[in-house]
């Protein structure tokens, strides 16, 4: 089983939180100008590759989720880097996907939550013209996600962590960056929520995503038939990487603590959900 | 040209949608089947309908039925730049929705033979049409997959920086005309009904509706 993560920048780089993982994607997908985003490309794309792979693990490049016309350039430059010296590429647009396919035939494309791969059917058609793995649509069942993975196309799954409930055409927190005192790209250092009653949201560049953590870590076994579990770490601050990681090469390698799982639940500013894996509203958790 | 729902397979409402039978007596429409189903359901289905303009949000789908009858790409599908054109057109579809969000760069995108279908007027939402799980996150019912949207974006949302509440924020649907050309263009009413726009989601306590 691969655990895989993604970190935004080089600064979140840290040697001891890469350090429970077998690859990690690079850069942020929600947001072209977050600081030092790796999704850009350039010298740092290049050294976080080097740097991934000196510590024996494998570096995929992620592509920004919705690039317009006006982005496609900067897009090309950073898949042409990443083509060249990375061991996979993830995209969530369709376009971009099919260009990668097409033009870097030999290159592992790893087709996003973002892309919304909700069918068996679409997932046998994007196999069939060289994408090699999926993350399926973050709506899905777990018995959808085994229906996808029946195509042959490898699967990974979103084992812990905060999920996308949307993407849009503008930033969510630019229109706060007066009542804040912080302007773009610095407020996305900012840790902030929407609330309503009982619904939390986390706002991030263009996405929006949930406020609880999805945790996954007591229902592991109904995951096993995934090729890749994923902690998504994108937007978290200093030291969830770490800790959720560790804990997760723990409960694959070792098995279930109860001590973990609390510790876990101490780490989640808004406690733990689900997803969609058991067909619920996706904020719901039900205990193993 | 009219776009009609197929009950059952179009989005937001089955009480407007019409069955097959009543869709086939029509003369002169284009069906709607953007729910996302399983793409060999849907070129089944889409066997079914006489009429030769179908529009899907399913990829399979799109690329099979392509094969014997018109196929629009849903605007769920946020199709956002000239690679996604490509794409579609090597799948042979007759024509991409382009997302309201980007009518302002509508003549940047190069169609070469592709239709493409703009709306005059659209309600422009939280997230991209097609790209938000805010429904079935909250309450689970999905957009894509069950056609129905609870609206929990028109809620008003406390704004926390640091744990405190520095102000309130909604992101109700908002109506918005547009003055676009394109070879088609679309003009949304599906969230409109006789008691308005639902106000705050049918899930919040404040609900107008």
């Amino acid at each position: 089983m691969e655990l895989t993560t993604n970190v935004p920048n080089l600064e979140s780089m840290s040697d001891c939180s890469i350090k429970p993982y077998d690859s990690v994607y690079l850069g942020m997908p929600y947001c072209r100008e977050y600081e030092g985003n790796l999704i850009n490309g350039g010298t740092d794309l290049i050294s976080a590759v080097e740097l991934i792979h000196e510590m024996g693990k494998r570096a995929y490049v992620t592509t920004f989720a919705v690039p317009r016309n006006k982005d496609l350039e900067r897009v090309f430059r950073s898949i042409d880097v990443a083509a060249g010296m990375s061991d996979g590429i993830e995209a969530s647009n369709l376009g971009v996907i099919r260009y990668i396919t097409k033009e870097y035939p030999d290159v592992k494309v790893i087709a996003g939550g973002l892309a919304n791969i909700y069918t068996a059917s679409t997932a046998e058609l994007l196999y069939s013209i060289g994408v090699s793995r999926i993350v399926p649509a973050y709506e899905l069942s777990i018995e959808d996600i085994e229906r996808i993975k029946e195509t042959g196309v490898e699967v990974e799954v979103v084992v812990h962590g905060k999920i996308p409930v949307g993407i849009g055409h503008e930033c969510f927190l630019k229109k706060f960056s007066s009542a804040v005192g912080k302007e773009c790209p610095k407020i996305c250092r900012e840790e902030m929520f929407f609330r309503s009653e009982d619904l939390v949201l986390k706002p991030f560049g263009h996405a929006t995503l949930s406020g609880k953590d999805v945790c996954m870590y007591e229902h592991i076994e109904k995951l096993k038939f995934a090729d890749a579990f994923r902690i998504e770490a994108v937007t978290e601050r200093i030291g969830y990487r770490e800790r959720v990681g560790r804990i997760y090469r723990e409960l694959i390698e070792k098995g279930f603590s109860r001590s973990d799982l609390e510790e876990l639940r101490s780490i989640s500013e808004n406690g733990f959900a689900n997803g969609y894996y058991f067909n619920r509203a996706g904020q719901i958790y039900i205990p193993g | 040209m009219k776009f009609v729902g197929l009950r059952g397979y179009s989005r937001y409402s089955d009480k407007k949608a019409l069955t097959l039978d009543e869709i086939n007596s029509l003369k002169n429409v284009a069906v709607a089947l953007n729910r996302v189903k399983d793409g060999e359901e849907l070129v089944e289905i889409c066997r079914k309908i006489r009429h030769i303009h179908v529009i899907l949000n399913e990829l399979y789908a799109i690329a099979n039925v392509s094969k014997f009858k018109k196929v629009t790409v849903s605007v769920g599908m946020v199709s956002v730049n000239n690679l996604d054109l490509k794409f579609y057109r090597e799948l042979n579809a007759h024509a991409v929705v382009i997302p309201p969000e980007l009518n302002d760069e509508v003549e940047s995108f190069e169609n070469d033979g592709l239709k493409i279908e703009v709306f005059g007027k659209a309600f422009v939402e939280m997230f991209y049409k097609g790209r938000c799980h805010l429904s079935a996150y909250a309450s689970g019912k999905s957009v894509k997959r069950d056609g129905v949207c609870s609206m929990e974006c028109a809620r008003m949302w406390e704004v926390l920086y640091s744990g405190e509440k520095i102000c309130e924020t909604s992101f109700k649907p908002e109506l918005r005309i547009y003055d676009v050309k394109a070879d088609y263009i679309k003009h949304e009413t599906r969230q409109i009904n006789g008691e308005g726009v639902i106000e705050n989601g049918i899930n919040n306590k404040c609900s107008q509706s």
